[in-house]
């Protein structure tokens, strides 16, 4: 019972209190250069939450190996960066066998995900913070549902941007982060829903 | 011979003032950001990360430009991140040892500036064939010029969030501080400004380029 209620507890802070991409800042380079089609966005988010998810169970897995051998601990950072690149040369590969049409859409994506904040960000965090497997496992899935969930609100914020016409000096990024730091300021209203979960 | 010396130099100046202005990471190319935002709630803590950045594009551009002819051009990504991470773990180990508390405030930011571009766009920077030294002046410029947009972000930030800098009190005391600077949602709409300012001042000066760009 106990565990069922901290893995509610850990989607609510994952998807709410900290959201990756408003309340962490992880992830936004992408989140801005993420289409405005809804559909594209939510494609994307659901690729980079089963990415998170995987990436998430193996680092863990492995962070404990590492710090069986405490001198290993320090290398933490390249292991996990090789991980995420294999895992995610692993997906494209697969992709193409299964739903070549789906590829063909986020090929130009997927090498972006490698040199990507979230992922990583994730498994850090991960590593730092998740006492159990499974709770690796749900933490990783939350985030990520955290992500798919600021990629959807975006994209309808970019699809009203389009129609209109801001001051020269701020089209483009400049306007695009204004907007994302208007919708952050509805997300700290969530900060006192769980005093527990509060990031740092 | 003073000639071709001052060439030279010329050329490396120019290197170093693209990445200052033209080239600037985050102002104009956009790299960086979830760092900037994270780290930029504090002063301190940003001109740590400032010099951890110029180091990193220093070293790991001298790297690039020495050993990257022979790297096959398939494994060129994996190879660039493999260094820069390689860096980064060296940075955040130093960091953890000597700079204890400010390591703890860092938290999974730093290991992140592996990934966030900056390293890879200023190795793209470089020209194929190009002398190290030309290599380090471009790590040196993208370097300053990130270091300094962090750190005008940090200013502005911490200034009108807390009402001084540091322990030096800037503002008078009977200004109300805008707390709102010190959460996310004031490094976005912070940043947003900033780089508006940016791109304000960038037509000022050269309105013809500006339009050809936007042309194009």
């Amino acid at each position: 019972m106990s565990s069922l209620s901290s893995i509610s507890a850990l989607f609510l802070s994952g998807i709410l209190v900290s959201n990756f991409v408003f309340v962490r800042f992880l992830g936004v380079p992408d989140m801005i250069a993420s289409s405005p089609k809804t559909r594209t966005a939510v494609g994307a988010g659901i690729i980079l939450t089963l990415l998170m998810t995987l990436a998430s169970a193996v680092t863990w897995l492995l962070y404990g190996h590492l710090q069986a051998i405490s001198e290993l601990i320090s290398l933490e950072i390249l292991t996990f960066i090789i991980i995420i690149l294999t895992l995610v040369y692993m997906t494209r590969f697969i992709l193409s066998r299964l739903n070549p049409v789906l590829h063909k859409e986020y090929v130009s994506y997927m090498p972006a995900l490698s040199t990507n904040s979230i992922i990583l960000g994730a498994t850090l965090i991960n590593a730092r913070e998740s006492t159990s497997f499974l709770q690796a496992i749900a933490s990783g899935f939350a985030m990520g549902m955290g992500v798919l969930f600021a990629f959807i609100i975006f994209s309808s914020v970019q699809q009203r941007l389009i129609y209109t016409k801001p001051p020269r000096a701020l089209e483009g990024l400049p306007i695009f982060l204004i907007s994302a730091g208007l919708i952050s300021l509805v997300f700290s209203g969530f900060d006192g829903l769980f005093q527990l979960f509060i990031p740092r | 011979m003073t000639g071709i010396k001052t060439a030279a130099g010329s050329v490396h100046l120019q290197e170093i003032g693209q990445g200052l202005w033209g080239q600037n990471p985050l102002l104009r190319l956009g790299l960086g950001i979830c760092t900037a935002l994270a780290v930029s709630g504090s002063f301190r803590d940003s001109c740590y990360v400032g010099l951890v950045v110029t180091l990193l594009l220093m070293a790991s551009n001298t790297v690039f430009a020495i050993f990257g002819g022979k790297v096959p051009q398939k494994l060129g990504l994996v190879f660039k991140i493999t260094i820069i991470a390689s860096f980064i773990t060296a940075a955040d180990g130093i960091m953890k040892i000597y700079y204890a508390d400010i390591h703890q405030n860092l938290g999974i930011y730093l290991p992140l500036v592996a990934v966030n571009g900056l390293a890879i766009a200023s190795s793209d920077a470089m020209s194929q064939h190009g002398s190290v030294a030309s290599a380090v002046c471009i790590g040196l410029g993208m370097g300053l010029g990130y270091s300094g947009a962090l750190l005008s972000l940090a200013i502005i930030r911490e200034v009108l969030g807390t009402g001084s800098l540091g322990d030096l009190p800037v503002l008078p005391i009977g200004f109300s501080r805008i707390l709102a600077m010190l959460h996310p949602s004031g490094a976005f709409i912070a940043l947003g400004l900033l780089l508006g300012l940016f791109s304000f001042l960038k037509q000022l000066l050269s309105p013809e380029q500006e339009s050809k760009e936007s042309q194009i």
